[in-house]
């Protein structure tokens, strides 16, 4: 703890002149940070070969991150399919078309607001109390306790919980697609009135298999990008209980600037 | 004799697990009164009843002559403006300088003292605890037992009539220990308040305590001086006291 | 049990999620009668509102900027497979980002950058005792801690949300004009917004805007017991603000759609 302290930045603190040194500062910052999580995906990968990983912690990884945050992806789902089919009551009700409904709102959340919305929760879920897991690990010591015991701790808590969110989030916006087709489904007869027929008729003609496929690899890489995220800034974690909040923090909005850039990427490769 | 603050048969289930199970503490007004028990043995518990922040399930929690009622907030806030109280964990304001940390139950209290009033009680405040011109710091640039002093002085600032201090030298080394225990009593012997005060280190707190309370498991098993303490039948009481058991 | 474990997870997230409501209305209408009773000082007011709008500026910025740009390059493509008339694109853009996802998302992102925030700062006083001190300083935490931040994120949310939107449309003309070849007299084109999706979106902008630092800050005081304590709630925080967005997003656009038709 020298001069590195906890940020305590004011308003009237450091007005002119320092609107440069900031702005560098907050560059290089960033560089830090991005450069952290590059080396920090390379000591993963490294460490996955050869694969031996430890078994239990997987398994129980693979719980906690996937069956534990089914709730949450499921009303997230719900709810965005059904918002989806209400904002296109205005178009039906002007134009008296209920054929296209369907394939709007299955467009809409197999491409772009499915795989976003369920990242985004997951990552509230899963990714927020992955840092706080790791951190009060840190803080507590028990990161030096492995390693003084020979585990390296990035095969052995790190490793699990990167493989259980790469697989967790492509099966969750797989189980999220299904609600979310759903909620649109009720919404759609309950406030709008379309027959459950004639919405599903219009999902299922749309042919939508390659935009399907396209929302499960965004999963894939926000899976992957949720758990670097997470696991560098748990593992960076300082001074008790307030690093610890201020971890969680960083980890969310870290995590979500993430997801809406790789999903810009994601969306303009694959077309 | 007239007690400052009693509480009367406390009960207090937390979780399932009674914490308080008829804690009796009764404290003479104008004494400094040690209060030693074992870790977990409600000793912090005892000192948030007292303070009113934790309002028991059964019992009453009697201050100044008063049965203070915890559905009244109007009545609370008066009784609180005479409690002063050092928390374990410290707890100084990180978002507040350690000026603004002392001036703060002056400032946000009932009854706010004028401006001008504030900084020179907050100066001798600091003084009071050696802390002269150290206002300006972040409470996170000061060492533990320099924040446990600014908390002191933060539980002192107001004048209260009564002043709780809930292990003041946790963690802390001798030397710091006897200083702050020194100070501790200064502050009881300027003010004359109550001053009932929580430790570990009953060999310091002979030096300064007045009376002693011995809590074992959520009830007070002694109350009175040190002598009569160390050749009380319980074993348990003398050994928490520092005693052979 | 696999087949069980959805059924029961989702019963387990409803049930969690019916009983800390009462708990948001009563700090809810503890912290508007301290801003009616006595409003929080200008300095305290300002500070907030620093920390909650000018910090997230940046986040903002960069989330609905690519939101915006994506927007438009799936909404080509997917008109492309009908007709190749753009020039509904930006006016499309331009409604819904008005009245459905400049609300929403930045709410979002709110819920995320300055709840997460708040729940940590909170929590981590909760675990120090520092709410505490503060009670027997005879300071309500609720009128000194709450009030001023739900004021500071209500405002800071209409003025995030207009900035977000202003940036997100910005960045889908700039896709639209250099990727598609879309004039921006063409893209910039308000002839699909009315009066109704304004009010539609401001309706949501305040809502989200006192929903957010309510919810955070009740996981805050809800923290206890060190680091793990404060890592629970900030997590808790996330997850319920975010899950109320998104509710409350459904519920009002279903009733604007009900009551204008």
């Amino acid at each position: 703890m020298t001069d590195a302290g906890p940020k305590t930045a004011t308003i009237a603190g450091d007005a002119g002149g320092g609107a440069v040194r900031r702005t560098g500062r907050a560059l290089l910052d960033a560089c830090d940070v991005v450069g952290g999580m590059t080396l920090l995906q390379w000591r993963i990968l490294r460490a996955m070969i050869p694969p031996t990983f430890d078994y239990d912690e997987s398994l129980r990884q693979l719980y906690k991150v996937g069956v534990l945050s089914v709730g949450v992806v499921v009303a997230t789902a719900l709810f965005t399919g059904a918002i989806m089919v209400v904002q296109t009551g205005g178009y039906v009700r002007s134009t008296g078309t209920t054929s296209l409904v369907g394939w709007a709102t299955a467009t809409a959340v197999l491409t772009e607001v499915g795989p976003v919305l369920i990242g985004l929760m997951f990552s509230g879920r899963v990714g927020a109390n992955n840092t706080a897991e790791l951190g009060t690990m840190k803080v507590t010591d028990q990161l030096d306790a492995l390693r003084l015991l020979g585990i390296d701790p990035i095969r052995y808590l790190i490793v699990p919980r990167f493989l259980a969110m790469l697989i967790m989030l492509v099966l969750l916006t797989c189980i999220g697609d299904v609600f979310a087709l759903l909620g649109g489904a009720t919404a759609g007869r309950v406030v709008l009135g379309i027959d459950f027929r004639v919405y599903w008729q219009s999902v299922i003609e749309s042919h939508l298999l390659d935009e399907f496929l396209m929302g499960l690899l965004k999963g894939f890489v926000f899976g992957g990008a949720i758990s670097i995220v997470s696991c560098y800034w748990g593992l960076r974690v300082e001074g008790g209980a307030v690093g610890v909040g201020r971890a969680v923090n960083n980890s969310v909005v870290t995590a979500a600037i993430a997801i809406f850039v790789t999903n810009f990427v994601v969306s303009v490769l694959w077309s | 004799m007239t007690f400052a603050a009693e509480t009367r048969n406390v009960r207090k289930v937390l979780s399932g697990t009674p914490v308080l199970d008829g804690c009796d503490l009764a404290l003479e007004a104008g004494r400094l009164h040690g209060l030693v028990g074992a870790g977990s043995s409600g000793k912090t518990l005892v000192l948030k009843t007292l303070a009113t922040l934790l309002p028991p399930d059964s019992g009453d929690v009697v201050l100044f002559g008063e049965a203070a009622d915890f559905g009244d907030v109007g009545r609370l806030r008066t009784v609180r403006a005479r409690i002063g109280m050092q928390f374990q964990n410290v707890a100084l304001f990180d978002f507040l300088d350690v000026a603004g940390n002392v001036a703060f139950p002056l400032v946000n209290g009932d009854v706010p003292v004028p401006p001008g009033e504030v900084a020179s009680r907050v100066e001798s405040a600091l003084a009071a605890v050696g802390l002269a011109g150290a206002g300006g710091l972040a409470p996170h640039e000061l060492s533990g037992g320099m924040q446990r002093r600014v908390a002191i002085a933060r539980a002192a600032v107001t004048r209260a009539a009564l002043m709780v201090f809930d292990d003041p030298t946790g963690g802390l080394d001798p030397v710091t220990s006897s200083r702050i225990f020194g100070l501790i009593a200064d502050v009881q012997a300027a003010s004359g308040s109550t001053v009932v005060l929580a430790s570990h280190d009953t060999d310091r707190l002979a030096r300064v305590c007045h009376l002693f309370h011995v809590v074992d498991r959520g009830r007070i098993a002694f109350t009175g001086t040190l002598p009569d303490g160390l050749a009380h039948a319980d074993p348990a009481v003398r050994r928490l006291l520092g005693g052979d058991a | 049990m696999e087949l069980t474990a959805i059924p029961r997870a989702v019963g387990a997230f409803v049930l969690s999620a019916a009983e800390p409501p009462r708990a948001w209305a009563v700090l809810l209408s503890r912290s508007a009668r301290a801003l009616v009773r006595r409003p929080p000082p200008r300095d305290r007011l300002l500070s907030q509102m620093f920390d909650i709008g000018n910090r997230s500026v940046v986040f903002v910025a960069i989330t609905l900027g690519f939101l915006g740009a994506i927007s438009v390059f799936q909404g080509v493509m997917q008109a492309s497979r009908v007709l190749p008339d753009y020039s509904m694109v930006g006016a499309t853009l331009i409604n819904v980002m008005t009245r459905e996802f400049g609300p929403t998302i930045t709410a979002l992102m709110i819920a995320t950058r300055v709840g997460t925030g708040i729940a940590a700062e909170i929590g981590s006083m909760v675990v120090t005792d520092q709410v505490e001190a503060m009670k027997v300083s005879n300071t309500d935490p609720v009128e000194y801690l709450v009030a001023p931040r739900v004021l500071a994120c209500l405002v800071m949310t209409f003025v995030l949300t207009v900035f977000a939107v202003l940036v997100a449309v910005a960045a889908g003309a700039l896709v639209g004009y250099l990727r598609f070849q879309i004039g921006f007299a063409t893209f910039f084109s308000m002839r699909l917004v009315d009066w109704a999706d304004l009010w539609e979106g401001l309706v949501k902008c305040a809502a989200y805007g006192v929903a957010i630092p309510v919810i955070a800050a009740e996981s805050g005081f809800r923290a206890s017991g060190g680091s793990e304590g404060v890592g629970w709630a900030t997590t808790r925080s996330v997850v319920n603000a975010s899950f109320a967005v998104i509710f409350m997003d459904f519920i009002i656009a279903s009733v604007i759609y009900l009551v204008t038709g």
